[in-house]
């Protein structure tokens, strides 16, 4: 017989191990194999030979890892500043008393509701050149019509479609961030004597402010690995304009099929990544 | 400016707000309903509606097989979705209510891999379902879905059961219940929102996913929808007719099970993510 607690202890075990089991199969020990092969040459169907770092030094040597990292950066830092702007602003307005509050916050939501790939796949015929609203609407107010997903404009385009569909998520967290602050504590400060903006600087702020932080390190690690909206809507192309590291790795695998670099490519994404994530876990498990 | 014109000018940023939103979903809806003809009209307006679109993408063409692509999203997305509510729930109870060493290690790491982005693994995840024969299988897809699925389900019920007061088991457990049945009995119905939080966000996320089927399924007759209906897109010409239809078709099973639930959605979310 054991003792009560080490049964009770035993029972924790038992119950978790499923989930813990399905996660070193799947994202643990892959994770190690990545490593592992990016110290290998291996073509896909072939034997892994070892190359000790000649994966890192030829992958450093390009310049794709650096262009891929650039293109990763403009994509994300961008659009998530504008997606919290955009949620930040929309909170705060639809936090007030008005008619037609409870429409608009539903409304607000739909972008968020529809699947990553309708998204892309809708701004993909919002942006044609010839049929596609944008430029009808350019047109018929008299003004140029754009290449939308030109070499120029394809990171630009790009960003508008991840905001679009992401800051609905700002808008949610933020607004119920806003309706944490007790509203005595903002009387209290009327009668103190703050003003509209002193009572915002001073109360609302601080409230909402662990909100926005999570919010925005969780937006930033999801925008560096989106796959779905760039390859539905230019392949990381036109040339490299959009070459997004998550599509690099796609296109380093199938392109050359080399595994070994392809991982090697994988792995010296993730200090960025770890980066954020260390700040997320710490955030969140304090 | 007064109290009355900053009101009018709150109503005018909505209304702007609200065309940003809708116009995106309009252009979707209405291209599904126009005949082609009349999308070359160059107008926002349709001028006739037809259902030849979605006639169309159910007409089981080579290569544009909807009907399957459809079936095997939702047996995969299912799957998914099974998996996890019973895996989540069980580790939930054990995070939340059961004492042991190592807990906080394991909690840690289940909120690693819920933040871990899954794009790092698409060579290794490659590579090994190659060897295991997991290419252009459901087990295949399944399990590459599971990778983001399990460990954010898991995090999200533990947020959940953390509201369940403690007392309420152990006075279950004073009355002779076990750890199984206290679970079932006293905790899952008390996070039934929260189950059905998470039965939807990992049906949703396997219906979204792109990047492993591209990587995992070769042949037509295992497609998903993502990339299933691109065939819509890219034939002799661009279909935006078939294509919109199709996106329409696609976007119907996570808008309902969205709107069902809307107001557990932004807790269950926050649960999850932000309070924890």
């Amino acid at each position: 017989m054991l003792s009560l607690p080490r049964k009770q202890s035993l029972i924790g075990y038992v119950l978790i191990l499923p989930a813990l089991l399905i996660m070193s199969l799947l994202l643990l020990y892959p994770f190690f194999y990545a490593t592992w092969l990016s110290f290998h040459t291996k073509m896909i169907g072939a034997p892994a030979i070892y190359v000790g770092i000649k994966n890192y030094l030829d992958v450093l040597a390009s310049k794709d890892f650096y262009i891929g990292f650039l293109r990763s950066i403009t994509y994300t830092f961008p659009a998530v500043f504008l997606k919290l702007i955009l949620g930040l602003g929309l909170a705060l307005i639809l936090n007030q008393e008005f008619k037609g509050r409870r429409i608009m916050r539903s409304l607000a939501i739909i972008p968020w509701v529809l699947p990553v790939f309708v998204v892309a796949f809708i701004w993909m015929w919002m942006y044609d050149y010839a049929l596609g609203a944008l430029n009808i609407i350019l047109r018929s107010l008299g003004l140029p019509v754009v290449r939308w997903l030109s070499i120029d404009n394809a990171m630009m385009s790009l960003i508008i479609v991840n905001v679009w569909k992401g800051f609905p998520f700002f808008f949610m967290g933020i607004l119920s961030g806003l309706q944490s602050v007790p509203q005595d504590l903002l009387d209290a400060a009327s009668v103190d004597g703050a003003s509209t903006i002193q009572r915002f600087r001073y109360v609302t702020i601080p409230y909402i402010l662990p909100v926005i932080y999570i919010v925005s390190l969780l937006s930033i690690i999801w925008t560096y690995g989106d796959f779905t909206t760039i390859w539905i809507l230019t392949r990381g192309g036109p040339g490299d304009a959009s070459l997004v590291l998550p599509v690099l790795i796609y296109q380093t695998l199938y392109a050359e099929f080399d595994a070994g670099k392809a991982s090697a490519l994988s792995i010296l994404t993730m200090p960025f990544s770890i980066f954020f994530i260390y700040l997320i876990v710490r955030l969140l498990r304090r | 400016m007064g109290k009355r014109g900053t009101r009018i000018f709150i109503y005018l940023i909505l209304a702007v707000v609200a065309a940003v939103i809708l116009l995106p979903v309009y252009w979707m809806v209405i291209a599904s309903v126009r005949t082609p003809n009349d999308l070359y009209s160059k107008s926002l307006i349709p001028s006739e509606i037809t259902l030849s679109n979605y006639i169309e993408i159910f007409s089981n063409k080579p290569l544009r097989q909807f009907h399957i692509y459809i079936r095997n999203s939702l047996i995969v997305a299912l799957s998914v979705m099974c998996i996890c509510i019973i895996v989540a729930s069980l580790a939930g109870y054990s995070l939340v209510f059961i004492s042991y060493r190592g807990k906080d290690v394991f909690s840690s790491f289940i909120l690693f891999g819920y933040v871990f982005p899954g794009f790092i693994l698409m060579v290794p995840i490659y590579t090994i379902f190659l060897s295991l024969n997991l290419i252009n299988t459901y087990y295949g897809l399944i399990l590459a879905d599971l990778i983001g699925a399990i460990p954010f389900s898991t995090w999200m019920l533990r947020g959940y059961m953390m509201g369940i007061p403690k007392d309420l088991i152990d006075s279950a457990m004073v009355d002779g219940c076990g750890h199984l049945s206290a679970l079932f009995r006293v905790v899952l119905p008390l996070t039934a929102p929260g189950l059905v939080t998470v039965a939807i966000f990992s049906f949703v996320g396997s219906w979204d996913s792109l990047l492993f089927p591209l990587l995992l399924i070769t042949t037509e007759d295992m497609l998903t929808l993502p990339i299933g209906i691109m065939r819509f897109a890219f034939g002799e010409a661009y279909h935006w007719g078939p294509l919109m239809a199709a996106a329409v078709i696609c976007t119907l099973p996570p808008a309902i099970l969205y709107s069902l639930v809307q107001k557990y959605l932004v807790k269950g979310l926050l649960a999850g993510a932000v309070k924890g």
